[in-house]
């Protein structure tokens, strides 16, 4: 078994929730503090996910992978990921190295080759053309061929035998180059994200008579204490209706911002709706919304409207009931 | 809905300044906290890390007038401050469970393979080639290969490591690429 290293093994244990709180904080500080640890981090959550992926973990890890990786959707699609890797590793088999990407490691060169290498230069370029002379007349280029000798040495000896150390930070180096492209990379997509999330917003606004298959339901709805108060509206929602648009009286209008979480009968949350905003429709304040249909099945449900607070905060700002009826 | 960031280019810029007066540092080290604040919350059992990541740099960002000047320390520290916060705030709503994608369909398993045997065709030979020998043996024999396949490709092992890393976060992505278009044609 390959020997690990401290920081391995605290991950390890940090990813499986082994820590004490005085430990998990000192990690989780670092995470966000050193970004050498943090992508080691990474690594060994990749690493964990596919041990267990292939069924390498067992008993106490088993669980406790499965407790922690397994509570996220984004640990169920990494474990995804892996089992569909490894099937199709398994299926594929051995493959061979691309013959392009093969290199054969280079023949030393001598010392006419190495001099050919050199970066031209007016000098270098009469040093070779003296190094193709020597090869006709050898009394004559015998003189330089010393003094060319003497030059390589001078030059090699300037320059330190690559050893492990120097080739690992090589690597480093090319390990942050791609990092700065993979930052700018990520800024412009998210920017992109934004734009694309915008003329979205402002689509699904306009979109009002579409073509059948794609049209718009609406409801108004006033807040009530109970269910069986208030009105609650019937939502009719036809085969070719795509989205159901929702509209909310505010009993008050005291917030900025409010957040909306649309519940079944259940009590399971279908939907919320963030960063809402009041407007002013027909004299009334209101908030305003809309579901792809295909989130309602028949049935009731209740939105719990909040508002946002300045520190971030939430507050009830009333419930509103509407029952959903098919077509 | 999922939370944006209030990033304008103006608060942007002082964000990073105050990481780091050199901008590329900064950019750098903004990206190491917010990847660093998302991995916290997936760890936490939030399921919505993103939105929680993003809130906390909003929060930060909009007290960058006051701390400014006055905050001595690791900025990092600072997010984790107020990560910790906005991580209590969510276990107090938090009242029932929150919905898993709920922007996305069902996804079809089925799919989800078809989409990684089309991804994996698309990456460069060398790439597909190390993807595949990097995943073919398992425990003892998996660390021998790997050495070996350090040693082929002439870099240290955590090189290799990082290499197979983004080879898989592209492939990620190119799924959940291949999922959307998958939904939208049915």
């Amino acid at each position: 078994m390959e020997k690990k290293s401290n920081d391995e093994l605290t991950i390890r244990r940090y990813l499986l929730k082994e820590l004490s709180r005085e430990e998990l904080e000192q990690v989780e500080k670092q995470l966000l503090a050193d970004g050498k640890f943090l992508r080691q981090v990474l690594l060994e959550e990749e690493e964990l996910t596919y041990q267990y992926a292939r069924g390498e973990l067992t008993g106490d890890d088993r669980r406790k992978f499965e407790a922690s990786f397994l509570a996220t959707p984004e640990g169920v699609e990494q474990v995804e990921l892996a089992k569909n890797l490894v099937r199709y590793v398994t299926e594929a088999g051995r493959s061979t190295r691309p013959a392009a990407a093969h290199q054969e490691p280079k023949p030393s060169r001598s010392w006419p080759m190495r001099l050919m290498g050199l970066r031209a230069s007016s000098a270098t370029l009469a040093l070779a053309a003296l190094a193709i002379l020597f090869a006709v007349t050898a009394a004559g280029v015998e003189f330089q061929a010393v003094r060319l000798r003497r030059q390589i040495d001078e030059i090699t000896s300037r320059q330190p035998a690559p050893n492990p150390r120097e080739q690992q930070l090589q690597e480093e180096l090319s390990e942050q180059q791609a990092r700065n492209k993979e930052l700018v990379e990520a800024l412009q997509r998210e920017q992109e994200q934004r734009a694309r999330a915008e003329l979205a917003l402002s689509e699904s606004r306009n979109t009002r008579d579409a073509a059948p298959g794609n049209s718009i339901a609406s409801i108004i709805l006033s807040p009530g204490r109970v269910r069986g108060e208030g009105q609650s509206q019937d939502a009719v929602l036809g085969a070719g209706v795509a989205r159901l648009s929702i509209q909310l009286a505010l009993r008050d209008a005291a917030y900025s911002a409010y957040r909306a979480v649309i519940q079944n009968d259940q009590g399971e949350q279908v939907r919320s709706a963030d960063s809402l905003k009041a407007e002013n429709v027909a004299n009334r304040r209101v908030v305003r919304f809309s579901l792809p249909a295909g989130l309602l099945p028949r049935g009731d449900y209740q939105i719990k409207l909040q508002g946002i607070t300045p520190d971030g905060g939430y507050k009830d700002s009333g419930s509103y009931y509407f029952r959903v009826i098919r077509k | 809905m999922k939370k944006r960031l209030a990033l304008t280019q103006e608060s942007f810029d002082r964000l990073l300044h105050w990481l780091n007066p050199v901008r590329e540092l900064g950019g750098r080290k903004y990206e190491d906290i917010r990847l660093g604040l998302i991995t916290v919350f997936i760890r936490r059992g939030c399921p919505c890390a993103e939105d929680l990541a993003d809130e906390t740099i909003n929060r930060v960002i909009g007290k960058l007038d006051e701390i400014v000047d006055s905050y001595t320390g690791d900025p990092a520290h600072y997010f984790y401050g107020v990560a910790q916060n906005i991580f209590r705030e969510y276990l107090k709503k938090r009242t029932y469970p929150m919905p898993a994608q709920i922007s996305d369909p069902v996804r079809d398993p089925g799919q989800d393979y078809e989409c990684l045997e089309r991804c994996i065709a698309k990456l460069e030979p060398e790439s597909r080639w190390l993807i595949l020998e990097y995943h073919q043996e398992d425990k003892q024999a998996k660390v021998s290969r790997r050495k070996e396949l350090a040693g082929m490709l002439n870099v240290t092992p955590r090189t290799l490591r990082m290499r197979v890393h983004r080879i898989k976060s592209a492939l990620r992505e190119c799924i959940v690429e291949c999922r959307q278009r998958g939904s939208l044609q049915k």
